[in-house]
């Protein structure tokens, strides 16, 4: 049904990772100049000091373009917490070859029963993963980051998974792309948090078959709803190149 | 004849988002004049978000911090995130105004104090409340029309 959008839209979907971090992601290429763009938290560490949240960008980002990789710096300024409230970084890529890039599409145009598809690399997937869902809502909701601060969501009935994260969601009927893919959500994260944590005790070691268990729930299952963060945020971003042909 | 005004819902509903200003729950706060106090503070709740504009004084470095839309202008201050809210602080350091969210009841706690360029206290966070020492302020808002307003 969407074989001819998502072979269109096939190299331009990356792998993203960060061997300080330990974190992999996935991104889409978004510029003909080699912009890519991702999720905030796949590129950075968050930690809560004194009662601050400080964002530790890695210094060791890679790109994987169609099997390839290759080093990408941030062109979003570090010093700004937008790209952090708002889950979103851009990437560079510098000497590979732009096939193909993702155009943007406008958000405000989606609405609720809209099909979409999400594109991705989760788990330990090297295969592009395409998942479909129509749109469930569009809203305001809490920033997974920072409470204080809302933004526009796309909740849709996709799945994703670990590693879906940065990868792009697009509009199953123009092929641009609307929103980048998060399985983030406040309500799950601190669970997700506490069972990993309670994964690596030594108490755990007592109970294999609970522990195996809930590893098997952390890496396999997730919420039903999975949502995806309006890609206006990158658009208004000072460090986006808004692309010839692409909605600036 | 003095009037006290205490523990009052300005144009806001009980569990709405809220800033607390003394004592008072308020949608709309606005402590001193755009372009003629040397210190102002624009803090509202539009659509479920919360947004401030300011201009901080720093009576220790005797710098100015303006912030629009949450975020503070050039390099005159700098935002710290917490987990429910925002800190600017100065160049020096110096922590100019905070906002924290209380998730569970949806109450916006305004932190620091706030100074003229002279120095004087103009208002000030006391833990759990935000206490305005110097009008002229206006608090709560409704379209065009204006709630309390202090002179």
């Amino acid at each position: 049904m969407f074989k001819n959008m998502v072979a269109a839209a096939e190299p331009a979907v990356v792998v993203v990772r960060c061997a300080d971090l330990g974190s992999k992601g996935s991104g889409f290429l978004a510029s003909p100049s080699g912009h890519v763009v991702t999720n905030n938290h796949v590129v950075a560490e968050i930690t809560l000091q004194q009662g601050g949240l400080t964002a530790a960008y890695s210094s060791a980002i890679t790109v994987a373009i169609g099997g390839t990789t290759y080093p990408a710096t941030l062109v979003i300024d570090p010093s700004d917490v937008r790209p952090v409230v708002y889950d979103y970084a851009i990437l560079q890529v510098a000497g590979a070859p732009i096939a193909s890039y993702l155009q943007l599409a406008d958000p405000t145009t989606l609405g609720r029963g809209d099909a979409v598809l999400c594109l991705g690399f989760p788990l330990d997937f090297d295969a592009l993963i395409v998942t479909s869902g129509v749109v469930s809502a569009v809203v305001q909701r809490p920033s997974h980051v920072n409470a204080l601060h809302q933004m526009r969501t796309i909740v849709s009935d996709a799945l994703l998974q670990f590693g879906s994260s940065g990868g792009p969601m697009i509009e199953a009927t123009s092929g641009r792309v609307v929103g980048i893919n998060t399985i983030r959500h406040e309500l799950v994260d601190p669970l997700a948090h506490r069972l990993g944590v309670w994964c690596q005790h030594p108490s755990a070691a007592a109970f294999p078959l609970v522990r195996d268990l809930v590893e098997y729930t952390l890496k396999y299952t997730y919420v039903g709803l999975n949502h995806a963060v309006s890609v206006e945020y990158v658009r208004q971003d000072p460090a986006w190149p808004a692309p010839a042909g692409g909605i600036p | 004849m003095s009037v006290a005004l205490k523990g009052n819902y300005i144009c806001v509903q009980p569990g709405q988002k809220a800033f607390k200003v003394a004592s008072n729950f308020t949608n709309y706060l606005e402590l001193g004049v755009a372009g003629a106090t040397d210190y102002y503070l624009e803090a509202w709740v539009e659509g479920g978000e919360v947004f401030i504009n300011a201009t901080l004084v720093d009576p220790q470095a005797k710098s100015f911090c303006r912030v629009v839309n949450n975020f503070p202008e050039r390099s005159s201050c700098r935002r710290e995130m917490t987990r429910q809210g925002y800190r600017i602080l100065s160049q020096s350091g110096q922590h100019l105004l905070g906002i924290e969210l209380d998730v569970s009841t949806n109450v916006c706690h305004l932190r620091g104090t706030i100074y003229d360029a002279k120095g004087n206290v103009i208002a000030q966070d006391d833990g759990d409340d935000f206490l305005i020492h110097h009008g002229p302020a206006i608090l709560g808002r409704s379209g065009q029309a204006r709630g309390i307003v202090l002179e």
